[in-house]
């Protein structure tokens, strides 16, 4: 009876640590995926994140206090951005919808919203990722001056409009191809260009469009066949493919000579203007031609200056190919009173005087500022360009014995008007130019030719910080 | 005359004894309190590119939770310059700090050197004659503009 009740008792007893021990595991079994619940990770947050369109790609940043992440960008990329992807890091393990690689419109008003969602898969947080207008800070700095014997090249003073850009190389009328440290790189191809092979053979006039396709004229004897300094007979040379390719012809006039101060602006290929003077007259119009693929349409560009008053230098040049931009007008003046120069917004448009800054800055007595502080010898070239979406012009003048070079915007009100403050070489020449290197909308070259046995080429860079 | 010159002494020993002040009570420094704290940038000239130190950044404190938040300027959040260098010139992850506290405090851990403040940074301000504690929460981040 008592061994019974033992067995009883032992065998209850063994029921019992069974139950309780798999309860323990049932337990532990429960326990344990809690603490894996447990460990994995609640972290969500995005972490940086880059919009990309093209080649195009624009750093963001977070602020994690308000959710938000700006891309700040420049007025030129919005159009990019309308279709653009974005590459994000987030919190480890965590993962983030919709998909960022997806190419959406960022430009919306409201901005996208991404949902990052942590390991857990409970834990997330919504970030909206905003378009911001860049704050710009415009620099522009010189990378060097050299003299023509330093670049180990000729100077052509037969004519102002001596120096253009094809592509990243900058190229001389008398054909030497030079790169942005100023190196010689090879010799211009002038491969159909007619009698290009007369040993006196040379560009009469040099410059680019701001897509940096190398313009240059050549004048002709009548009838078109001989290179001639007496010009009867012009033709216009664009090259499309680079220096070193054939370039094609652009424009023909067979009556006149319009070789001379030209400008060429836009896409000439696409849409672009290319202007040149037109026969002397008191009221001197230039001609302007606004070529769009391909078609030319023709325009009076007027202006009231003389050009017929024994002052030659005048051009005018558009900041863009739309002639409803700005343009910007260079006119000499007699006397040794130096150039005018003026802004216009469209062929039609008013002038509005523009000045240099020699005087103001203490750089030459007044009488040496000329009237409008540009110098006060009577040659002068104008050259525009558009930055950020503003025009802007290169203005060279010389003053005897000094070449001048001031870089400013359309508007004398507005209070970074200077890109660069009229500047003094204390070398001249009668016929000194400037030529653009379009690197981007943001991003310009200046090269400033002033052709003389002892004078000198500069080279200005001019670029956009965000601030 | 022997009974005068006893009950003089006794007088004189009387007011010694009733003349004498008692030192005034010194007060407790109890205030564990952070009254004001500023952050400093430890940005080195090569991240600064040029560019000029930033002010320090005052924590905005607020007594009853204990948080102390510091709002860095948006204009010194990192970037990229068109050159391509990383422009530094605020980095809450390692910034210095300066506080105004009360008398004979501790605080730990030390403000002393450079701290991360990107996350919560936890410090504790101990009053040390009366031995009471006050709990801060510490964190830096970019205020959008």
């Amino acid at each position: 009876m008592k061994t019974k009740l033992f067995l009883a008792i032992l065998a209850s007893a063994a029921l019992v640590s069974f139950a309780v021990s798999c309860e323990k595991e049932n337990g532990s079994g429960g326990g344990d995926s809690d603490k894996k619940e447990e460990m994995k990770s609640k972290e969500c947050k995005l972490l940086s994140i880059s919009l990309k369109s093209g080649d195009m790609t624009i750093e963001g940043f977070v602020y994690e206090e308000d959710k938000v992440a700006e891309v700040t960008c420049m007025p030129a990329q919005k159009e990019a951005l309308k279709k653009a992807s974005a590459e994000v890091a987030v919190s480890e393990k965590a993962t983030i919808t919709p998909d960022p690689k997806e190419v959406r419109d960022y430009t919306v008003a409201d901005g996208v919203k991404f949902k990052v969602t942590a390991e857990d898969g409970k834990t997330s947080q919504e970030y909206t990722v905003i378009l911001k207008d860049a704050k710009i800070k415009t620099v522009c700095k010189k990378v060097w001056e050299k003299t023509f014997g330093d670049l180990g090249i000729k100077p052509n003073i037969s004519e102002i409009g001596n120096v253009g850009f094809s592509g990243d190389k900058f190229v001389t009328n008398n054909l030497e191809v030079l790169d942005l440290e100023g190196k010689t790189v090879g010799k211009l191809c002038t491969d159909g260009i007619v009698d290009s092979k007369a040993a006196d053979f040379c560009l009469t006039c040099v410059s680019n469009d701001h897509a940096n396709h190398l313009v240059a004229s050549v004048g002709y004897a009548a009838g078109g066949e001989t290179f001639s300094k007496e010009i009867k007979y012009t033709r216009y040379y664009i090259w499309a493919d680079g220096w070193d390719k054939a370039p094609k012809l652009l424009y023909e006039n067979k009556e006149a000579e319009v070789a001379k101060y030209f400008s060429a602006s836009g896409d000439l290929l696409k849409q672009g203007i290319l202007t040149f003077i037109a026969g002397r007259s008191a009221t001197q119009m230039h001609h302007c031609n606004v070529f769009v693929d391909g078609k030319i349409n023709w325009n009076a560009f007027n202006t009231p200056y003389p050009g017929n008053d024994g002052n030659w230098g005048a051009n005018v040049s558009a900041a863009s190919g739309d002639p409803e931009g700005y343009f910007f007008i260079c006119d000499s003046r007699g006397n040794n009173s130096g150039v005018d120069v003026y802004s216009r917004k469209g062929i039609k448009g008013n002038d509005v005087q523009l000045n240099g800054s020699l005087v103001d800055d203490g750089t030459v007595a007044g009488e040496h500022g000329g009237k409008n502080q540009y110098g006060n010898y009577s040659t002068g070239y104008v050259r525009a360009f558009t930055l950020n979406g503003k025009a802007y012009a290169a203005v060279v003048s010389s003053g005897w014995p000094s070449t001048y070079l001031t870089i400013q915007s359309a508007d004398p009100a507005e209070e970074e008007h200077y890109l660069l403050r009229s500047q003094v070489w204390a070398a001249g020449s009668p016929k000194p130019c400037a030529a653009v290197y379009t690197v981007s909308g943001n991003e310009v070259y200046v090269l400033m030719s002033s052709p003389s046995s002892a004078s000198m080429m500069a080279l200005f860079k001019i670029s956009t910080e965000v601030i | 005359m022997k009974k005068i010159f006893e009950y003089l002494t006794v007088a004189v020993v009387a007011l010694m004894t009733l003349g004498c002040q008692k030192p005034d009570k010194e007060p407790l420094h109890d205030d564990n309190t952070i009254r004001e704290i500023q952050m400093y940038s430890t940005s080195t000239p090569e991240e600064l590119d040029g560019l000029p130190l930033p002010q320090p950044v005052s924590g905005i404190i607020n007594q009853e939770t204990g948080e102390i938040r510091f709002p860095i300027p948006s204009q010194y959040r990192p970037r990229t310059n068109s050159e391509g260098k990383r422009i530094i010139q605020f980095d809450p992850t390692r910034v210095k700090l300066r506080a105004n506290v009360g008398y004979d405090v501790e605080i730990t851990p030390s403000l002393f050197g450079i701290h991360d403040l990107s996350g919560n940074f936890e410090v504790e301000v101990l009053a040390k004659q009366t031995g009471e504690k006050k709990h801060y929460t510490l964190h830096a981040y970019f205020q959008r503009d």
